[in-house]
């Protein structure tokens, strides 16, 4: 018993020397976390998908009514439906799980930056697959050569070349796979997967709160990446890159970026309802003393607002003024510690026992 | 009690509780190699990487390739089954110990606390006499069977297991593991879709219990296994903690290592009767085992170099500022198990003084996802991936004498993130050492191991 009393001992001194502060289980937590996944799928989630969905089925009405009847007329129409699209697209993209992650609903509508040769390829032998995650053919980008960037790319000449039935054909090929692969993943979540997702409450992985947190960065990292990080030259010792950018023909890649980040913030608010955001509050996430919760609406804005100074057509801006579009990457890049390192910490999201491939301990 | 606790150390002692420990040790490796291979591992781990992280004066440790690694693997397990059968004993011991520790030496990245100790169980199992009885070298050399070594050959392994218990028991005196109950707090309510317990494991009072119960069995088990009295009951809760970790946690084939090296506490007598059931018979020869005056000159000194060096290694972090969970220095060989969740985040930036002229990394291109995760907490790893871009940059690009800085932060233990790593210190000018390393910035708050400063 003595030598019990001897092991004892020491921690009878760190209870004397701790401060009060350090003392509480951080992870204690009664948030109703049903409540923001609810609001997630239904104030959030869903809502994307359906707008997605009313969009890819107008561009694919547009690209049908196109095939059947070319006219500069139908060519505009077109070119609408694809810029609404593809801006919708951008709210959708980063629920990348469940029946989406299933599809590999982004990279198989959304890889770039395009391989044109390959789309000519594929054109010419009609092949009409569209479920290769691993190839830059197809989706919007293809979407985005063929309505802006056929032939020298002027509007004459995007005509002629898109009227011809192999092109045209292509085209509504790609549309409708679109619009089917957009139709699949929304009613996957209406037959089932909205319910389970709310009722997978938990800090493991796998239970929505880990899929909500993932999603949100994994596309963040590609906004701050793909989108702005490599064409502005970042990571190629400040050599440029304007050809990468994500929608070049029709020069729409900053309007794009610009949607996906509104879309992450509206990702972590949950909109009007309870988001991320309240999560963080309800725990009383601090960083450097100030809340986590504002701080990283804060960096959205920051964010949002170099995005904003930056004068497109990106692929030009990274030209002519390259200063603006750094500016935005580095606002962008400020966010990710903030919403991969601490939001998953604060809310005690179990990080080291999952994906190792080997045992731990 | 008191005299049990200075004993004997050359009485002679029954040579039963060693063939258990060899059998079972043996056995367990064996799996544990087939398992590793069967799992792909070898590959994800020894093939697949581009770079391999270092142990310091380990540099010289090269990846085998997809076939050299299999290889090894290969002599892993049939040295494991040496060691079982006692077929060529000594042999199997030393292929064992240098096949092992090499595949842990390959990469840093896959340090885990009872790898380590699997390397010093082999190394012991080098010098111990294991193998004199029930074994195919008896078989093959009758004369080799004894029924009793001298008492320190089994203290060597009691000793051993002890002091991994007990610092593991040790490192567990910090703030975050007894009054914030971190990190179990994070971990256990990941079970909470268990029958029965899961619903308990979202309570706070829990993750308190477990973590107070945790250090208090760490640091007392080995007294209660010495203890005759207490033997059986702390045996049972030998088996009970560890099955429980093992159902909790993904920690492989440790619970197993420890249940069975445990056993080692029981006498000769307790392990004759199960053996017996495996065909080992009692028959009396009347040998003892007897170290030569040659062996034993050697042995003493390098047994007591060998465990002041065990005594000490786990200590070395109060030579460094800091908490040892926030800068890592004297963390690994140590047996910290379990005491942290930590994530972090690096951003490299490489500059060419001479051009002006700056790139981010993309850790992807350069790491696996599992490196790169270990990478983003660890000082040394951070400096050593930095060494590596500024080589690869150099040659790829050719820039003379590139400079490379990086962005850390690391959350540790359900905290906000803060910056681990000095973001002005140009890495590719530091070499590293056994200083403390003062590009490490200070951890702000309150974690404290027991006599840090």
């Amino acid at each position: 018993m003595k030598k019990l009393a001897i092991f004892l001992l020491p921690l009878a001194f760190l209870f004397a020397a701790c401060e009060e502060d350090s003392s509480s289980n951080p992870c204690e937590s009664d948030y109703d976390q049903q409540a923001l996944f609810q609001n997630l799928a239904d104030g959030v989630i869903l809502p994307a998908y359906a707008q997605m969905e009313a969009s890819a089925a107008a561009l694919d009405e547009a690209a049908q009514a196109f095939t059947n009847a070319p006219s500069a007329v139908g060519l505009t129409a077109l070119r609408e439906a694809f810029r609404t699209a593809y801006l919708d697209w951008q709210a959708v993209a980063q629920y990348e799980f469940g029946p989406a992650e299933e599809r590999a609903l982004r990279a198989t509508l959304n890889n770039f930056p395009l391989n044109a040769q390959a789309l000519e390829n594929k054109i010419a032998a009609a092949d009409y697959d569209f479920t290769n995650p691993n190839t830059f053919d197809k989706g919007f980008p293809a979407l985005d050569y063929l309505l802006y960037g056929l032939g020298d790319g002027t509007d004459t000449a995007v005509l002629d070349q898109l009227s011809e039935a192999a092109y045209a054909d292509f085209l509504s090929a790609q549309t409708a796979f679109i619009l089917e692969a957009v139709q699949a993943v929304r009613s996957a979540w209406a037959d089932g997967y909205r319910e389970g997702f709310i009722a997978n409450t938990g800090t493991a992985a796998g239970t929505a709160l880990s899929l909500a947190i993932n999603g949100l960065n994994e596309h963040y990292e590609t906004i701050k990446r793909d989108k702005i990080g490599v064409p502005s030259g970042v990571v190629t010792l400040g050599f440029t890159n304007p050809a990468k950018v994500e929608a070049r023909f029709s020069g729409l890649s900053l309007e794009l970026a610009i949607a996906a980040t509104e879309a992450a913030e509206q990702f972590y608010t949950g909109g009007s309802g309870a988001g991320l955001d309240d999560y963080l509050e309800a725990v009383n996430a601090t960083k450097e003393g100030e809340s986590l919760s504002t701080r990283i609406l804060a960096q959205f804005d920051a964010a949002l607002a170099a995005l904003a100074e930056i004068e497109g057509p990106l692929q030009d801006a990274v030209e002519e003024n390259n200063e603006a579009t750094v500016t935005a990457y580095n606002e962008l890049t400020k966010q990710i510690v903030n919403i991969k390192t601490d939001m998953p910490s604060v809310l005690c999201v179990a990080i080291t026992y999952i994906d190792n491939p080997s045992d731990s301990d | 009690m008191s005299r049990s606790l200075l004993p004997n150390l050359t009485q002679p002692k029954g040579i039963a509780p060693l063939v258990t420990f060899r059998i079972l040790f043996g056995g367990l490796m064996m799996v544990g190699a087939l398992r590793f291979m069967s799992s792909g591992w070898v590959e994800r781990l020894y093939v697949e990487p581009d770079f391999f992280f270092k142990f310091y004066g380990f540099e010289w440790v090269q990846p085998l390739g997809l076939w050299g690694s299999y290889a090894l693997y290969g002599i892993i397990a049939l040295s494991a089954a040496g060691i079982m059968l006692g077929w060529r004993y000594r042999l199997s011991a030393v292929a064992f110990f240098l096949s092992f520790s090499y595949s842990e030496l390959i990469d840093a990245t896959n340090y885990l606390n009872h790898y380590y100790l699997v390397c010093l169980l082999g190394l012991l199992l080098i010098v111990l006499p294991a193998h004199r009885r029930f074994s195919l070298d008896v078989r093959r050399r009758p004369e080799w069977r004894v029924d009793t070594v001298p008492a320190w050959c089994i203290y060597v392994l009691m000793l051993q297991v002890g002091i991994v218990y007990f610092y593991a028991g040790f490192a567990k005196l910090n703030t975050d593991w007894l009054l914030r109950a971190m990190p179990l707090a994070v971990w256990l309510p990941t079970k909470a879709d268990w029958p029965l317990l899961g619903p308990l494991f979202t309570q706070s009072w829990v993750a308190y219990a477990f973590s107070w119960f945790g250090a208090f069995y760490d640091l007392t088990i080995p007294f209660f296994l010495r203890w005759k009295w207490s033997r059986p009951l702390a045996y049972v809760a030998v088996i009970v903690f560890h099955v429980l970790t093992k159902l909790l946690f993904n920690i492989g084939l440790f619970p197993f290592i420890m249940i069975f090296n445990t056993l080692i506490f029981f006498p000769a007598a307790v392990h004759e009767r199960w053996l017996g059931k495996i065909g080992y018979s009692t028959d009396q020869t009347g040998r003892h085992y007897t170290f030569g005056p040659r062996q034993l000159s050697f042995l003493r000194p390098a047994l007591l170099a060998y465990f002041a060096l065990q005594l000490l290694l786990p200590l070395r972090y109060t030579l460094y500022p800091g908490p040892v969970l926030w800068t890592e220095e004297g963390y690994r060989f140590a047996w910290r198990v379990m005491l942290v969740e930590k994530v972090g985040q690096a951003t490299f930036t490489v500059h060419d003084p001479e051009s002006g002229r700056t790139a981010e990394v993309d850790n992807s291109a350069f790491l696996t996802a599992y490196q790169e995760k270990q990478m983003a907490i660890q000082p040394d790893f951070i400096l050593q991936y930095a060494h590596h871009l500024a080589a690869v940059y150099q040659e790829r690009y050719g820039i003379q004498r590139p400079q490379v800085t990086v962005d850390c932060h690391v959350a540790l233990n359900g905290r906000s993130s803060q910056r681990l790593i000095d973001p002005t210190v140009d890495l590719a000018s530091i070499e590293d050492g056994f200083a403390p390393k003062t590009w490490i910035l200070p951890f702000a708050g309150t974690q404290t191991q027991i006599s840090e400063r």
